[in-house]
């Protein structure tokens, strides 16, 4: 897959005068840790994509930025959007519409988001549309696929679509299956019963004392052990229903590695090597049920394509797992860049379907911070 | 379920004057903690606090399924708030569950607005509770799971309170009865 890349800051001025017929969005991103904001043009270019915490924001406007709690977002978002529309080359008067995250995540940072949304756009003058979280980690898929293609603008919205699909989304808080009819039409297949897939990568480099984040380190370990070495629970792999569960395995792991206060057989010391096997078997097993599950949607669904987002599809071997069961299995397979797998607003880019689809928000719109788990908006 | 959650019962016969605040059983496996949660759940007549401790992989998750079950909830909205901090469940009253592994302060638990969940009319469950517990209302049911040999648990609950002791109580008489 070729890098995604930002239209850089250099050249952006230049994209912004030739696209300004067609306008700009201003995507609005605080569901979870991050403050994030972008601006994305009519032809899905990401023009800026800023996220606080990657950002050294408090060397410009002084200050510690902490990472967590929605203070935090209250003290980053004005800033960050400030960042996106300077790095894009254009000014707040510019924007078309105001795209923002409304669903799932914690409800007073969603709050943030959506009051900025809000206040810029009624003082702007431009329409609102409220995006589903998890349904722009699989359009980040899609502008990645746009931002390949060297086709003309209207051309490519209109081609290469990577719906109707089967989306995953992986992630610390998240190992949703959906059937993605279109870019805003999703209906969940299944989900975890316990801890996300990401949750499970960064409790277990605990466990083997890999230190944060997690998946990072356990791939990094996980090179130099053998992924047959222990056997490790593969919950749900033969059944039917989509639905995740590693907390078994964690606990698997977890026993492995330190044994059981009391039992009569201990494992040995912990070392280098051992720490290497449990990593590598420990991803493998994630890795088999994550895909299984997929190729399992794929035929419920009958869709071809399976599109990848959230922060665990940035993990290699993943990556290199899925392209070759997709290869064997037949099946289009879209990973969103690794740019854009953990939260960020780019991928906010989906504001756009719904701008052309006419389904504008209203100023009184609420968060809903629950996981939405069919097509239907669930009533508040 | 063929065979009884086995409770371990300290308190001195026929003390029927003062209850034992403290309840003691033995988990054979993950079936039995979501049994032993359903019962919980089915105990809580009240705004409660629960505090989950454990471990990693000890079952706060499986026993807040079972708890969400028991309430009326719908058992598969529920998995670990560890990244998404509060998930809020739909039941007889509403259910907060809330997590602090990832937080690092009190302040950071505070400042995700808990104070208003726990003067609500809700039951909250908090996972990893140990950083925040004395910032807490005195009157909670503190449980702990701890692992045992063979994949089993032990779990240890707690009551600190009037309101607590009454779901104490009544969770002791439904593990007795069933």
């Amino acid at each position: 897959m070729l890098p995604f890349d930002v239209v850089t800051p250099d050249s952006a001025a230049s994209v912004a005068a030739e696209s300004s017929e067609s306008g700009f969005l201003l995507a609005i991103e605080s569901s979870c840790d991050e403050t994030a904001a972008a601006v994305i043009d009519r032809q899905r270019r990401v023009l800026s994509n800023v996220v606080a915490s990657q950002f050294e924001l408090h060397t410009r406007f002084g200050g510690v930025v902490p990472e967590m709690a929605s203070r935090a977002h209250v003290q980053n978002i004005l800033p960050v959007i400030d960042e996106a529309i300077r790095q894009a080359g254009i000014r707040l008067a510019d924007l078309t519409a105001i795209a923002v995250a409304t669903t799932p995540g914690l409800v007073g940072s969603l709050l943030i988001g959506l009051t900025a949304a809000k206040t810029l756009a009624w003082s702007l003058g431009v329409p609102l549309v409220a995006i589903d979280h998890l349904q722009a980690h699989i359009y980040a898929c899609q502008l990645a696929l746009w931002s390949q293609s060297g086709q003309a603008a209207e051309q490519k919205v209109q081609s290469e679509s990577i719906y109707p699909c089967v989306g995953m989304v992986v992630s610390g808080g998240h190992s949703n299956l959906y059937a993605c009819a279109s870019p805003v039409d999703f209906e969940l297949l299944g989900a975890t019963t316990d801890d996300a897939a990401g949750e499970a990568f960064d409790k277990v480099a605990k466990v083997l004392d890999l230190g944060f984040p997690g998946g990072p380190a356990i791939e990094k370990c996980a090179k130099a052990g053998r992924a047959d070495a222990f056997a490790f629970p593969r919950t749900f792999i033969h059944e039917e229903r989509l639905d995740f569960s590693f907390s078994g395995l964690k606990t698997a792991v977890l026993y492995a590695a330190h044994g059981i206060q009391g039992a009569k057989v201990q494992p040995p010391p912990l070392d280098d090597a051992r720490r290497a096997d449990l990593a590598a078997s420990f991803q493998a097993a994630v890795v088999d049920v994550l895909i299984a599950k997929a190729v399992q949607a794929l035929k419920k669904t009958r869709y071809s394509s399976l599109c990848v987002g959230g922060g665990v599809a940035a993990n290699q071997a993943f990556r290199e797992k899925l392209e070759q069961v997709a290869q064997k299995r037949g099946f289009r397979l879209h990973v969103a860049p690794r740019e854009l797998c953990t939260d960020n607003a780019a991928m906010g880019g989906l504001g756009w379907e719904l701008v052309e689809k006419g389904r504008l928000a209203p100023l009184d719109l609420d968060v809903s911070p629950g996981l939405i788990r069919t097509a239907v908006p669930r009533k508040s | 379920m063929t065979h009884h959650i086995l409770l371990i019962e300290n308190s001195p016969p026929g003390d029927r004057l003062m209850p034992s605040k403290q309840l003691n059983m033995f988990l054979a496996n993950a079936l039995e903690t979501l049994k032993a949660g359903r019962f919980l759940g089915m105990s809580c007549q009240e705004p409660m606090i629960v505090l989950l401790s454990g471990q990693l992989g000890a079952g706060k998750t499986t026993l807040t399924r079972g708890i969400v079950e028991g309430l009326g909830g719908t058992i598969d909205d529920v998995s670990s708030p560890t990244f998404t901090l509060i998930h809020e469940y739909q039941a007889r009253r509403s259910v907060y569950h809330l997590d602090t592994y990832r937080l690092k302060t009190s302040a950071e638990f505070f400042e995700l607005g808990v104070d208003e969940l726990l003067e609500s009319e809700a039951i909250v469950l908090i996972e990893w509770p140990e950083l925040v517990s004395e910032y807490l209302p005195a009157d909670r049911l503190e449980i702990k799971i701890v692992h045992q040999p063979e994949n089993t648990r032990e779990l240890t609950a707690q009551a600190t309170g009037d309101a607590s002791s009454r779901v104490l109580e009544s969770w002791r008489e439904l593990l007795r009865a069933t």
